[in-house]
């Protein structure tokens, strides 16, 4: 899954340790996410959408997989 | 360096005190494994060994140290658990299924190829180390990969 969460960061100037307090993970989470190795959970991907006042399709994108195969 | 701490932000601040609650736990966890190692590695060779030490040792006191040896790993865990993210619990599931698999796999083949004499009886704690050395193994190489 694609996203926007190092440009976001890099906007507010945020390191990546910084993002991971304010969201409750830990900077490895942060790196982990932003380079796609790891999903977050659904309350995760909430807390970074009201962290950037953004919808979570603004920060993720699926590729348009509508999950059928 | 006053000017970094200084710099540091809420967000920075508040992973910091995770990181250092994080490690922590992990310090008492394995500090008490540590001693709980000495003490019981000590007592089984005691029992073991056939010796007769070994009748001094009670029952109870025996029971008692497991009792508290378990309950302090259980509590241990659960804190670990509770103070983790999402991905650390993550890489603790991931490592754990995989040391079960191997448990699971390598016992009832190994029990199978001993019952048609082709080898020796399965050695239990080899099976417990090989499984726990694969958990280890893929515990780590998911950190690894998240850096």
């Amino acid at each position: 899954m694609n996203n926007r969460l190092r440009v976001l960061r890099a906007e507010r100037g945020w390191s990546q340790a910084e993002l991971g307090g304010r969201i409750g993970v830990s900077r490895q989470a942060v790196n982990a996410i932003e380079t796609g190795k790891h999903d977050p959970s659904l309350p995760l991907a909430f807390r970074m959408s009201r962290l950037f006042g953004l919808s979570i399709e603004e920060i993720f994108n699926d590729g348009g997989n509508n999950g059928n195969g | 360096m006053m000017g970094a701490t200084m710099e540091m932000g809420e967000g920075e601040r508040l992973e910091a005190a995770r990181r250092r609650r994080f490690w922590r736990i992990l310090g008492w966890l394995a500090f008490a494994g540590f001693v709980a190692g000495v003490i019981f590695g000590g007592t089984f060779a005691i029992i073991g060994s056939g010796s007769p030490a070994a009748a001094v040792i009670p029952p109870v006191v025996i029971v008692g140290a497991v009792s508290i040896a378990v309950a302090g790993f259980l509590y241990g865990t659960w804190r670990f658990f509770v103070s983790a993210d999402e991905i650390e619990r993550q890489d603790n599931l991931w490592g754990s299924l995989i040391g079960f698999y191997a448990y699971s796999t390598i016992f009832p083949f190994w029990w199978l190829l001993w019952k048609a004499g082709v080898t020796s009886e399965p050695h239990d704690w080899a099976i417990f180390v090989i499984s726990l050395i694969s958990a280890t193994a893929v515990y780590f190489w998911r950190k690894w990969r998240a850096h």
